[in-house]
C-alpha cells in the first residue's frame, strides 16, 4: 500500500521559489522538481492560513467547513471570537484516513486546535499555547518538549529583538525536523509536517532580499534534512497555502464604510465594533469581510429581511468605487464564493484585494490608508504545489480546496460523497 | 482514565466557602455535556448515610470514609461524583484520593472572616456565641490541601470563573472534552490574541 508524506510550507509563493531557484539559493528543492509535478495554484478567499488549511484538510469551501477567518463574530448577541478547530465543522483528511483504518501523524497544521483524536498522532499548530493541551495522545507532549519542539515562534520578537527572532526561527525548524526524525519510525500511512516559520518570516522581511535569501537557504537545508528521514516507499507532496507580496499600503474598510454613512458608532472615537450604533447598515471584519446589519440575524439589526438584496446591491455599488479607483480588485457576493450549511455565517460581501494593498478593519481609525510594522501580505494566485512524479493539472486551474481528493486516491481511500475537492492530478 | 468509569471532583473548604454552590453549578455544566452526575453534599449525607455521626475527629473521618466509599461505587458505574463536604483533614482526603484514583481535589479557598460574613446557615454566629462546639474554622481545625488540582478563591472570583477553572482542569486531565466555548482559558486566549495581533491577522 502506498503512503504519503506531506510537507506543507506556509505562505511560500511559487514565484519566489522559482526566482530563488534561478539564483541557486535552493538547490535541494530544485532537485525535487519534476516537469509536470510543480505548479502555481490558487488559495481561497479570504486568503488566510486558517481558511486555506481548513479547506485543504476538508476538501470543502468555507461555506461547508465554517472557517472564515482568524476572528469571527456571533451576530446576536454581537460577540467577536477566535475560531478554533472546534468551529471547523467538517471531517478532516486525518479523520477520514483514521476511519479507513489507517494511521496518520500530523504536526502543526493551522486550525487543528484542539487536537482531534485521530488514529495516530495529532499535534496542533499555532492556535495552541501549550504542548500538553496541543497533542493527542497526551503522553507525547513530554517527548516533544524533550526534543526541543516548539509550537510557534514569538512574532513580536521580529520588532523587538531581531536576533532572538531568527534564533527562534532556527530552533523551530530544528524542532520540526527532530519531530520527523523521532516519529517517522512509527507506523503511518499519512504523515504531514507543517512549517509555519516561512509565513512569519515573510510577514516581516519579504521586502528585505538578503534576509529572505539567507532564510530560504536555511529552509532548503531543513527540507533536505527532513527528506533524509523519509522512507523510500513514501510519496512526497510539498505545498503552500498562499503567496506573498510586499505591502505598499493598508486600506481600512470600516473608516470607509463610516465615511459613506454605512457604519455608525455610538461614540466619537470607537475602539471596537462592540460600540456600533443600531442604525448601521454594514460593518467589516478583517480582511474585507463585510456583513449587513440584518434584522433577525444581527443583535441590533436594522435592515428588514425583505430589503436584503436591495441594500446589499447598494452597498456593493458603493464598494465598486474602490474597484474603479484601483484600491481593490473585485467585490464578491457570498453565494458566488461559498455554498454549504454555513453559508449563513459567511460575510455577505467579500473584497478581493489588489496585490500590495492589504485590507484591514481599521475600526479605531479615521484615515483610509496607512502603514504598519507588517511588511508582507498574502496573495491568492501564487501558492505552489510540488508532487514529485505526478502530472498535475495546469497552473492556476485548481485551488487548495481540490487537493484532498487526490490525497485520498493516492492512499486508496474512498472519497466521502460530500467532499467537493475535484482533484489536482491530471 | 477507563472510559466506562466516572471521575470524582472532591471539594474541600471551610463552612460557607462555596463548596455546595460550586458543586451544583458544576453539576449543571457536566449534565449539559452529557454526563451522569451525582452530588454528595455533606449536609445531605449527614441526614442519612451518616446519620448519628457527630463532629469529633473520628466521626468526621468516618463520615468522609462513607462518602468516598459511595463515590467509589458510583464512579465504578460510570457516574461523575462531586463531593461537597468540609473534609477538614488532610490524611483522610489522601485516603480518598488513593482509593478513587480519578480524583480532582478542588479547594474552595476563602478567608474565615469572609465566611463568617457570609454565614450562609447562621452556624458561625452560633459557634461564635458558644452555642455549638467543634465548628470548623472557629474551634475545630481545618487543614488546607497542599497540592489541590484546583484552587477556587471564592472571595475573589465569581461562581462562573471558579466553575470555568474546574472545567479547564477536567479538560486538561482528559476527563471531559472541550466544547466550542472552552478551548481556551482567558489567559490562553490573551496569548493567542496577542500573537494574531502581532501578525496583523486581527
Ligand atoms: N466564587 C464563588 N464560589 C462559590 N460561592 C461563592 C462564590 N462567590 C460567592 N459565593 C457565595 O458564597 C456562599 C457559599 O455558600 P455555600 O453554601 O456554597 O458554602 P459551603 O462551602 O457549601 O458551606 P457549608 O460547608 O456550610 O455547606 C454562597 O452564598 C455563594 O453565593
Ligand atoms: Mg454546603
Amino acid at each position: 500500500m502506498k503512503r504519503l508524506f506531506i510537507l506543507s510550507i506556509d505562505g511560500v509563493p511559487y514565484s519566489l521559489l522559482t526566482s530563488l531557484i534561478e539564483m541557486g539559493v535552493m538547490p535541494f528543492f530544485k532537485s525535487l522538481i519534476t516537469d509536470k509535478g510543480f505548479r502555481r495554484y490558487n488559495s481561497v478567499l479570504p486568503t488566510i492560513s486558517s481558511v486555506a488549511w481548513a479547506s485543504f484538510m476538508t476538501g470543502k469551501n468555507p461555506g461547508a467547513h465554517g472557517i472564515f477567518g482568524f476572528i469571527d463574530r456571533r451576530p446576536s448577541p454581537f460577540t467577536l471570537y477566535l475560531p478554533t478547530g472546534k468551529n471547523l465543522r467538517a471531517k478532516t483528511l486525518f479523520e477520514i484516513v483514521s476511519d479507513a483504518g489507517k494511521r496518520t501523524i500530523c504536526f502543526n497544521v493551522p486550525m487543528t486546535t484542539p487536537p482531534r483524536k485521530v488514529n495516530g498522532i495529532m499535534v496542533s499548530g499555532f492556535l495552541s499555547t501549550k504542548l500538553h493541551s496541543a497533542v493527542h495522545p497526551p503522553e507525547i507532549a513530554q517527548k516533544l518538549e524533550y526534543i526541543g519542539y516548539i509550537i510557534d515562534v514569538d512574532p513580536s520578537l521580529a520588532l523587538k529583538d531581531e536576533s532572538a527572532f531568527w534564533k527562534q526561527v532556527h530552533n523551530a525548524l530544528e524542532g520540526r525536523k527532530n519531530a520527523v526524525k523521532t516519529f517517522i519510525g512509527q507506523e503511518w500511512d499519512l504523515f504531514m509536517l507543517h512549517i509555519m516559520e516561512t509565513d512569519r518570516v515573510n510577514h516581516f522581511y519579504i521586502h528585505e532580499h538578503e534576509k529572505i535569501r539567507s532564510f530560504y537557504q536555511e529552509l532548503d537545508h531543513c527540507i533536505k534534512g527532513i527528506f533524509e528521514y523519509i522512507p523510500d516507499d513514501a510519496d512526497v507532496l510539498l505545498l503552500s497555502d498562499h503567496g506573498f507580496c510586499s505591502i505598499e499600503k493598508e486600506f481600512y474598510v470600516n473608516p470607509y464604510l463610516s465615511r459613506k454613512g454605512l457604519l455608525k458608532f455610538k461614540v466619537e472615537n470607537p475602539k471596537s465594533l462592540n460600540e456600533m450604533d443600531p442604525s448601521t447598515t454594514a460593518y467589516s471584519l478583517i480582511p474585507g469581510r463585510i456583513y449587513l446589519n440584518l434584522r433577525g440575524r444581527e443583535e441590533m439589526g436594522s435592515i428588514p429581511q425583505g430589503d436584503y438584496s436591495r441594500v446589499r446591491n447598494e452597498v456593493v455599488d458603493i464598494l465598486e468605487e474602490l474597484v474603479d479607483n484601483g484600491i481593490i480588485k473585485k467585490v464578491w457576493l457570498k453565494e458566488e464564493l461559498y455554498s454549504g450549511p454555513f453559508l449563513d455565517e459567511a460575510p455577505d460581501i467579500i473584497l478581493e484585494p489588489i496585490e500590495g494593498i492589504d485590507i484591514k478593519e481599521g475600526t479605531n481609525r479615521k484615515e483610509l490608508f496607512g502603514k504598519s510594522s507588517i511588511k508582507g501580505m498574502h496573495t491568492l494566485e501564487d501558492a505552489f504545489i510540488l508532487w514529485t512524479g505526478k502530472e498535475l493539472k495546469k497552473n492556476n486551474s485548481f485551488s487548495i480546496i481540490d487537493i484532498a481528493t487526490s490525497i485520498l486516491e493516492e492512499l486508496g481511500i474512498e472519497r466521502p460523497s460530500d467532499m467537493e475537492a475535484s482533484g489536482c492530478i491530471k | 482514565m477507563n472510559r466506562n468509569e466516572g471521575f470524582v471532583v472532591w471539594f474541600t473548604g471551610l463552612p460557607s466557602s462555596g463548596k455546595s454552590t460550586l458543586a451544583q453549578r458544576l453539576k449543571d455544566e457536566l449534565i449539559k455535556r452529557g454526563f451522569r452526575v451525582e452530588v454528595l453534599d455533606g449536609d445531605v449525607v449527614r441526614e442519612h448515610i451518616s446519620r448519628g455521626l457527630g463532629f469529633s475527629k473520628e466521626d468526621r473521618d468516618e463520615n468522609i470514609r462513607r462518602i468516598y466509599h459511595v463515590a467509589y461505587l458510583l464512579k465504578r458505574n460510570g457516574v461523575v461524583v462531586i463531593t461537597a463536604a468540609i473534609s477538614p483533614y488532610r490524611e483522610i482526603r489522601q485516603e480518598a484520593r488513593e482509593l478513587l484514583k480519578d480524583f480532582v481535589e478542588v479547594y474552595a479557598s476563602c478567608p474565615v472572616e469572609k465566611c463568617i460574613e457570609r454565614d450562609v446557615k447562621g452556624m458561625y454566629k452560633k459557634a461564635l456565641a458558644g452555642e455549638i462546639k467543634n465548628f470548623t474554622g472557629i474551634d475545630d481545625p481545618y487543614e488546607p490541601p497542599e497540592n489541590p488540582e484546583v484552587v477556587c478563591e471564592t472571595d475573589k472570583e465569581t461562581v462562573e470563573e471558579s466553575v470555568k477553572k474546574i472545567i479547564n482542569k477536567l479538560i486538561e486531565r482528559g476527563y471531559i472534552e472541550p466544547t466550542d466555548e472552552d478551548v481556551y482559558t482567558e489567559e490562553e486566549e490573551e496569548i493567542i490574541k496577542k500573537r494574531l495581533e502581532d501578525l496583523g491577522y486581527i
